[in-house]
């Protein structure tokens, strides 16, 4: 049996069980920003490893990179007096953002819009879709095809009369 | 292969090999359908919208759920960079809406306009409801030129005898006097249409005809009937 400061302590660190099976040891107080994990531990039901089949080892770190990152300071006690402080601080952390999300593959890309929508991590799913739409804007239809590798399931026709039509649209 | 070894081919190696395997697999246009949305939405040009909408037929289902009915178009057409640009034709008498849902175009036909924005001495005033903000503006200005007092929420404004007037949902009526140097512009408190001002000052009443069906609408102005 655990003794009390055990079982506190358990319960202060979640786990996390990613699709190909690894197991990731995320602060309570981190794992919050996931919607998922919040409602969870409200529900008091993170007890031993919880299972995320959506996400995979590699994917998950990134968000526990990113949550570490976002991790709100003001819980530890660190609290910033002066306002150019937290200004910096918000300039050096959408630095930081871009950085982690250019950085990025685009199978990482997708893979991290799939696993922040499962978790439900509201700001780093927009982060990313802010990335995507920042790699569509100006395309052409052909060209976000070929940039993302999808097949047109447009039957023949209706590829005829898209072109006809909106030839404004295309080029 | 001993068992430690095989821990460790099956922890790292295998485990390399099943992801390259995953990510291989990986379909854009499988992306979850809630995802789209978030995607579509932070584009700030419906065109971009509308051109993902051409890219497979699930982005289509998505973007017709989200892409405004239309989409103004001054004429359809590309420019010498292939996009289609908009300006804004001061001659032409019409605008052309672009149907998003059935890739058709509607021309619209304006009304004639009395005075012609080309005229050096014409003057747009505008009224924002939002923050109850005025300004004016006229051809070869950068900007808008805005007045100083906005708090005073103007909800209609009238051109009068070659003047610009407005009207609060408080009753106060202002002359804008906008030849006057940017330091004096202010609205001009003309006076309160109350019962009784209107009782007392009868030169009201000639503004009264252009605000009548405003004050009508608006407020409560008493017995003004008993004027006529």
């Amino acid at each position: 049996m655990s003794t009390p400061s055990s079982s506190v302590f358990s319960y202060r660190v979640l786990k996390l069980k990613s699709s190909d099976g690894e197991i990731f040891e995320v602060k309570q107080t981190v794992a919050v920003q996931s919607g998922v994990l919040k409602q969870m531990m409200e529900d008091g039901c993170t007890e031993g490893e919880i299972p995320l089949n959506n996400v995979d080892s590699p994917t998950l770190a990134k968000i526990i990179e990113w949550c570490n990152k976002h991790h709100d300071d003001d819980v530890e006690g660190r609290v910033l007096s002066q306002e150019k402080e937290k200004e910096k601080e918000k300039a050096d952390m959408k630095r930081w953002e871009s950085e982690f999300i250019d950085a990025l593959n685009r199978d990482e890309l997708y893979f991290l819009l799939i696993g922040s929508n499962y978790m439900n991590i509201k700001e780093l799913l927009d982060c990313a879709a802010q990335k995507v739409a920042g790699m569509v804007k100006g395309k052409t239809p052909e060209a976000i095809r070929e940039m993302f590798n999808i097949q047109s399931d447009f039957t023949e026709e209706e590829e005829k009369a898209i072109r006809k039509e909106n030839q404004w649209a295309f080029n | 292969m001993d068992k430690l070894e095989f821990d460790w081919f099956t922890k790292y190696v295998f485990r390399d090999i099943l992801h390259l395997v995953f990510m291989a697999q990986v379909q854009w246009s499988d992306l979850p359908v809630e995802i789209l949305p978030i995607i579509f939405l932070k584009l700030n040009d419906p065109c971009d919208v509308y051109r993902c909408g051409l890219v497979c037929v699930s982005w289509k289902s998505i973007v017709t759920t989200i892409l405004p009915p239309f989409l103004l178009l001054s004429n359809v057409g590309k420019d010498e960079t292939g996009y289609f640009h908009f300006e804004a034709s001061l001659n032409k008498q019409s605008c052309s809406l672009f149907n998003t849902q059935t890739n058709e175009t509607h021309e619209i036909f304006l009304p004639e306009v009395e005075n012609s924005p080309l005229n050096p001495t014409c003057l747009v005033l505008a009224i924002r409801h939002f923050k109850g903000i005025l300004a004016f503006c006229r051809p070869g200005d950068k900007s808008w030129t805005f007045f100083e007092d906005c708090r005073r929420c103007p909800e209609d404004v009238t051109f009068y005898k070659g003047e610009f007037y407005a009207v609060n949902s408080f009753g106060h009526l202002f002359h804008l006097h906008c030849n006057t140097p940017a330091t004096h512009r202010k609205y001009y408190v003309y006076g309160r249409l109350t019962s009784c001002s209107l009782g007392n000052t009868i030169t009201w009443w000639s503004w009264m005809a252009n605000f009548y069906w405003l004050l009508d609408m608006d407020m409560n102005i008493g017995d003004h009937t008993s004027l006529m």
